[in-house]
Protein backbone atom coordinates (compact mmCIF):
# COMPACT_ATOMS: atom_id res chain seq x y z
CA UNK A 1 0.00 0.00 0.00
CA UNK A 2 1.59 3.74 -0.82
CA UNK A 3 -0.12 7.20 -0.68
CA UNK A 4 1.97 8.39 -3.83
CA UNK A 5 2.57 7.13 -7.04
CA UNK A 6 5.51 8.34 -9.24
CA UNK A 7 5.25 7.66 -12.63
CA UNK A 8 8.03 8.10 -15.13
CA UNK A 9 9.90 6.48 -17.78
CA UNK A 10 13.70 7.04 -16.30
CA UNK A 11 14.71 4.90 -13.68
CA UNK A 12 16.98 7.81 -12.85
CA UNK A 13 13.71 9.70 -11.83
CA UNK A 14 11.77 7.24 -10.40
CA UNK A 15 14.82 6.67 -7.79
CA UNK A 16 15.12 10.34 -7.13
CA UNK A 17 11.97 11.19 -6.47
CA UNK A 18 10.40 8.03 -4.66
CA UNK A 19 13.85 7.90 -2.46
CA UNK A 20 13.41 11.52 -1.45
CA UNK A 21 10.15 10.84 -0.57
CA UNK A 22 10.32 7.71 1.20
CA UNK A 23 13.39 9.54 2.99
CA UNK A 24 10.88 12.26 4.26
CA UNK A 25 8.65 9.32 5.45
CA UNK A 26 5.80 8.87 2.54
CA UNK A 27 4.80 5.62 1.26
CA UNK A 28 6.01 5.49 -2.58
CA UNK A 29 5.10 3.41 -5.32
CA UNK A 30 6.31 3.93 -8.80
CA UNK A 31 5.29 2.89 -12.42
CA UNK A 32 7.11 3.11 -15.78
CA UNK A 33 4.69 4.66 -17.80
CA UNK A 34 0.91 5.41 -18.08
CA UNK A 35 -0.23 2.20 -19.00
CA UNK A 36 1.41 0.97 -15.63
CA UNK A 37 0.44 3.94 -13.74
CA UNK A 38 -3.25 3.08 -14.21
CA UNK A 39 -3.01 -0.30 -13.36
CA UNK A 40 -0.73 0.71 -10.33
CA UNK A 41 -3.29 2.94 -9.09
CA UNK A 42 -6.30 0.81 -9.95
CA UNK A 43 -4.79 -1.47 -7.41
CA UNK A 44 -3.93 0.12 -4.72
CA UNK A 45 -7.01 2.81 -3.31
CA UNK A 46 -4.66 3.85 -0.95
CA UNK A 47 -2.87 6.05 -3.27
CA UNK A 48 -4.10 9.95 -3.12
CA UNK A 49 -1.43 11.60 -5.51
CA UNK A 50 0.35 10.73 -8.55
CA UNK A 51 3.33 12.12 -9.88
CA UNK A 52 3.97 11.62 -13.53
CA UNK A 53 5.87 12.64 -16.65
CA UNK A 54 4.19 14.11 -19.49
CA UNK A 55 6.56 12.26 -22.45
CA UNK A 56 6.55 8.78 -22.04
CA UNK A 57 6.16 5.29 -24.24
CA UNK A 58 2.98 3.17 -24.26
CA UNK A 59 0.89 6.12 -22.82
CA UNK A 60 2.21 9.63 -21.82
CA UNK A 61 1.13 11.54 -18.68
CA UNK A 62 -1.66 13.46 -19.75
CA UNK A 63 -3.45 10.93 -21.51
CA UNK A 64 -3.16 8.68 -18.26
CA UNK A 65 -4.42 11.48 -16.34
CA UNK A 66 -7.84 11.84 -18.63
CA UNK A 67 -8.38 8.28 -18.28
CA UNK A 68 -7.80 8.36 -14.68
CA UNK A 69 -10.80 10.70 -14.92
CA UNK A 70 -13.07 9.09 -17.36
CA UNK A 71 -12.17 5.10 -17.66
CA UNK A 72 -11.09 4.80 -13.69
CA UNK A 73 -13.81 7.63 -12.88
CA UNK A 74 -11.23 8.91 -9.81
CA UNK A 75 -12.28 12.07 -9.48
CA UNK A 76 -10.31 12.34 -5.89
CA UNK A 77 -6.55 11.32 -6.39
CA UNK A 78 -4.46 14.52 -6.77
CA UNK A 79 -2.54 14.40 -10.38
CA UNK A 80 0.62 16.31 -10.55
CA UNK A 81 2.83 16.74 -13.86
CA UNK A 82 6.85 16.23 -13.12
CA UNK A 83 7.82 17.13 -16.98
CA UNK A 84 10.78 18.87 -19.12
CA UNK A 85 7.90 20.51 -20.24
CA UNK A 86 5.91 24.08 -19.97
CA UNK A 87 3.85 24.55 -23.09
CA UNK A 88 0.43 26.48 -22.66
CA UNK A 89 -1.10 24.14 -24.82
CA UNK A 90 -0.12 20.80 -22.74
CA UNK A 91 -0.85 22.62 -19.58
CA UNK A 92 -4.47 23.44 -20.73
CA UNK A 93 -4.67 20.40 -21.51
CA UNK A 94 -3.77 18.94 -18.17
CA UNK A 95 -6.06 21.38 -16.15
CA UNK A 96 -9.23 20.06 -18.46
CA UNK A 97 -7.97 16.76 -17.46
CA UNK A 98 -8.17 18.15 -13.68
CA UNK A 99 -4.42 18.39 -12.59
CA UNK A 100 -3.36 20.21 -9.79
CA UNK A 101 -0.12 21.16 -10.52
CA UNK A 102 3.10 21.72 -13.06
CA UNK A 103 6.90 21.00 -12.16
CA UNK A 104 9.73 21.82 -14.30
CA UNK A 105 12.38 18.90 -13.99
CA UNK A 106 14.45 18.67 -12.71
CA UNK A 107 12.61 17.59 -9.35
CA UNK A 108 13.87 20.11 -6.30
CA UNK A 109 12.15 18.19 -3.36
CA UNK A 110 12.56 20.74 -0.16
CA UNK A 111 10.62 23.20 -2.75
CA UNK A 112 7.34 20.57 -3.19
CA UNK A 113 7.32 18.41 0.45
CA UNK A 114 5.34 20.39 2.69
CA UNK A 115 2.51 20.43 -1.07
CA UNK A 116 2.80 17.03 -1.21
CA UNK A 117 2.35 16.06 2.14
CA UNK A 118 -0.82 18.11 2.45
CA UNK A 119 -1.90 16.81 -0.82
CA UNK A 120 -1.92 13.42 0.18
CA UNK A 121 -3.64 14.07 3.72
CA UNK A 122 -6.34 16.18 1.87
CA UNK B 1 16.18 28.73 -45.17
CA UNK B 2 17.40 29.48 -40.97
CA UNK B 3 18.35 33.25 -40.98
CA UNK B 4 21.50 34.07 -39.36
CA UNK B 5 19.97 35.71 -36.86
CA UNK B 6 17.73 32.25 -36.07
CA UNK B 7 21.62 30.28 -36.03
CA UNK B 8 23.14 32.86 -33.58
CA UNK B 9 19.79 31.78 -31.25
CA UNK B 10 19.63 28.25 -31.53
CA UNK B 11 23.30 28.44 -30.59
CA UNK B 12 22.46 30.55 -27.49
CA UNK B 13 19.77 28.47 -26.58
CA UNK B 14 21.80 25.49 -27.06
CA UNK B 15 24.44 27.09 -24.83
CA UNK B 16 22.48 27.82 -22.22
CA UNK B 17 20.43 24.92 -22.22
CA UNK B 18 23.29 22.64 -21.83
CA UNK B 19 24.82 24.86 -18.60
CA UNK B 20 21.68 24.48 -16.69
CA UNK B 21 21.20 20.82 -17.67
CA UNK B 22 24.77 20.15 -16.89
CA UNK B 23 24.77 22.01 -13.85
CA UNK B 24 22.26 20.41 -11.64
CA UNK B 25 23.43 19.54 -8.40
CA UNK B 26 25.94 22.64 -8.76
CA UNK B 27 28.95 21.89 -10.93
CA UNK B 28 30.46 24.61 -12.91
CA UNK B 29 29.88 24.08 -16.59
CA UNK B 30 32.38 25.72 -19.33
CA UNK B 31 30.30 24.93 -22.94
CA UNK B 32 32.45 26.17 -26.34
CA UNK B 33 32.63 25.44 -29.97
CA UNK B 34 34.66 23.09 -31.60
CA UNK B 35 34.77 23.01 -35.14
CA UNK B 36 34.42 19.75 -36.31
CA UNK B 37 33.63 16.08 -35.09
CA UNK B 38 37.25 14.98 -35.62
CA UNK B 39 38.00 16.06 -31.62
CA UNK B 40 35.13 13.62 -30.65
CA UNK B 41 36.37 10.52 -29.30
CA UNK B 42 33.26 9.04 -27.51
CA UNK B 43 31.50 6.65 -28.61
CA UNK B 44 28.30 6.74 -27.66
CA UNK B 45 25.63 9.35 -28.00
CA UNK B 46 22.13 10.35 -26.61
CA UNK B 47 20.12 12.01 -29.35
CA UNK B 48 16.80 14.02 -28.84
CA UNK B 49 14.44 16.42 -31.61
CA UNK B 50 12.73 19.42 -31.24
CA UNK B 51 10.45 19.27 -33.90
CA UNK B 52 7.92 21.86 -35.80
CA UNK B 53 6.30 22.07 -39.39
CA UNK B 54 9.16 24.85 -40.02
CA UNK B 55 12.15 23.22 -38.18
CA UNK B 56 14.25 19.61 -37.14
CA UNK B 57 16.86 20.22 -34.35
CA UNK B 58 18.52 17.58 -32.86
CA UNK B 59 20.69 17.78 -30.02
CA UNK B 60 23.36 15.18 -29.92
CA UNK B 61 25.63 14.20 -26.53
CA UNK B 62 28.72 12.31 -26.98
CA UNK B 63 29.87 10.56 -23.80
CA UNK B 64 32.18 7.50 -23.41
CA UNK B 65 30.83 5.00 -20.41
CA UNK B 66 34.29 5.12 -18.78
CA UNK B 67 35.67 4.77 -15.08
CA UNK B 68 35.36 8.83 -15.19
CA UNK B 69 31.74 9.25 -16.87
CA UNK B 70 30.35 6.97 -14.68
CA UNK B 71 31.66 8.54 -11.29
CA UNK B 72 30.41 12.41 -12.97
CA UNK B 73 27.06 10.51 -13.40
CA UNK B 74 27.58 8.44 -9.88
CA UNK B 75 28.54 12.04 -8.03
CA UNK B 76 25.90 12.06 -5.48
CA UNK B 77 25.47 8.51 -4.56
CA UNK B 78 25.42 7.93 -0.73
CA UNK B 79 28.61 6.47 0.65
CA UNK B 80 28.64 2.46 0.50
CA UNK B 81 26.27 2.54 -2.44
CA UNK B 82 26.78 0.25 -4.76
CA UNK B 83 28.09 1.19 -8.57
CA UNK B 84 25.76 2.01 -10.83
CA UNK B 85 24.62 -0.93 -13.11
CA UNK B 86 25.03 -0.49 -16.44
CA UNK B 87 21.55 0.30 -17.74
CA UNK B 88 20.75 2.82 -14.37
CA UNK B 89 24.54 4.46 -15.50
CA UNK B 90 22.78 5.04 -19.29
CA UNK B 91 19.68 6.00 -17.45
CA UNK B 92 21.80 8.84 -15.96
CA UNK B 93 23.08 10.09 -19.04
CA UNK B 94 19.77 9.20 -21.10
CA UNK B 95 17.99 11.73 -18.52
CA UNK B 96 20.30 14.42 -18.56
CA UNK B 97 20.17 15.08 -22.14
CA UNK B 98 16.45 14.90 -22.08
CA UNK B 99 16.86 17.94 -19.15
CA UNK B 100 19.21 19.86 -21.34
CA UNK B 101 17.08 19.15 -24.72
CA UNK B 102 13.50 20.16 -22.87
CA UNK B 103 15.25 23.18 -21.49
CA UNK B 104 15.94 24.25 -25.19
CA UNK B 105 12.35 22.98 -26.16
CA UNK B 106 10.83 25.22 -23.53
CA UNK B 107 12.95 28.33 -25.23
CA UNK B 108 12.08 27.34 -28.27
CA UNK B 109 8.62 27.23 -27.58
CA UNK B 110 8.64 31.39 -26.59
CA UNK B 111 9.08 31.60 -30.37
CA UNK B 112 7.38 28.16 -31.61
CA UNK B 113 4.20 27.43 -29.71
CA UNK B 114 3.87 23.93 -31.70
CA UNK B 115 7.52 22.79 -30.97
CA UNK B 116 7.45 18.89 -29.64
CA UNK B 117 9.97 17.21 -28.46
CA UNK B 118 10.94 13.85 -28.34
CA UNK B 119 12.41 10.76 -26.00
CA UNK B 120 15.94 10.69 -25.18
CA UNK B 121 17.69 7.61 -27.34
CA UNK B 122 21.31 6.27 -27.34
CA UNK B 123 22.80 4.81 -30.28
CA UNK B 124 26.44 4.49 -30.98
CA UNK B 125 28.33 7.62 -32.38
CA UNK B 126 28.76 5.46 -35.91
CA UNK B 127 25.85 6.63 -36.83
CA UNK B 128 26.59 10.21 -37.11
CA UNK B 129 28.33 9.23 -40.56
CA UNK B 130 24.58 9.46 -41.77
CA UNK B 131 24.16 12.84 -40.49
CA UNK B 132 24.46 14.28 -43.61
CA UNK B 133 21.44 12.97 -45.25
CA UNK B 134 19.50 15.40 -43.24
CA UNK B 135 20.58 18.09 -45.40
CA UNK B 136 20.98 20.08 -42.35
CA UNK B 137 20.85 24.10 -43.05
CA UNK B 138 22.83 24.52 -39.21
CA UNK B 139 25.40 22.01 -37.80
CA UNK B 140 26.91 23.02 -34.98
CA UNK B 141 29.84 21.08 -32.61
CA UNK B 142 30.18 21.73 -28.74
CA UNK B 143 32.80 20.86 -26.02
CA UNK B 144 31.39 20.49 -22.20
CA UNK B 145 33.91 20.75 -19.32
CA UNK B 146 32.77 19.62 -16.28
CA UNK B 147 34.38 21.14 -13.39
CA UNK B 148 35.86 17.88 -11.10
CA UNK B 149 34.37 15.61 -14.14
CA UNK B 150 35.02 14.13 -17.62
CA UNK B 151 34.79 16.87 -20.88
CA UNK B 152 31.97 15.66 -22.87
CA UNK B 153 30.71 16.78 -26.49
CA UNK B 154 27.53 17.63 -28.25
CA UNK B 155 26.11 18.45 -31.90
CA UNK B 156 23.15 20.85 -32.94
CA UNK B 157 21.53 19.95 -36.21
CA UNK B 158 18.81 22.04 -37.21
CA UNK B 159 16.72 21.14 -40.80
CA UNK B 160 14.83 23.66 -41.83
CA UNK B 161 11.44 23.34 -43.75
CA UNK B 162 10.87 26.57 -44.64
CA UNK B 163 11.81 30.44 -43.39
CA UNK B 164 12.90 30.19 -39.91
CA UNK B 165 13.72 33.23 -38.14
CA UNK B 166 14.00 34.81 -34.57
CA UNK B 167 15.73 36.62 -32.15
CA UNK B 168 16.96 35.97 -29.23
CA UNK B 169 17.98 38.45 -26.88
CA UNK B 170 21.53 37.55 -25.52
CA UNK B 171 20.63 39.30 -21.79
CA UNK B 172 17.57 37.94 -21.33
CA UNK B 173 17.36 35.44 -18.65
CA UNK B 174 15.83 31.59 -18.67
CA UNK B 175 11.69 32.36 -18.39
CA UNK B 176 10.96 29.43 -16.37
CA UNK B 177 11.88 28.68 -12.37
CA UNK B 178 12.47 24.74 -12.68
CA UNK B 179 11.48 22.58 -9.90
CA UNK B 180 8.74 25.04 -8.23
CA UNK B 181 5.48 23.72 -8.06
CA UNK B 182 2.88 25.65 -10.02
CA UNK B 183 -0.63 25.06 -8.83
CA UNK B 184 -3.65 24.96 -10.38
Amino acid sequence: MANILVVDDSSTVRDEVAGFLKRNGLDVATAVDGKDGLAKLLADPQIKLVVSDVNMPNMDGLTMAEKIRGQLNNKTVNIVMLTTENSPIMKERGKAAGIKGWIVKPFKGDAVLATFRRLVEA
Amino acid sequence: MITDRAKAGFDRLLVASLKSGMSAGGASVRVGAVGSLDRIRENKIVVLTVSSYLFRAIAILYFRPDAATRAWFDRNAEEGAPALADAEFLDRVAECGNVCCGALNRELGAFFPHVGMSTPNIIDKDCMRYADLLACSLTKHYEIVLEGGPTLFATLCVADYGLVDFHVDPSAEAAVDTGELEMF
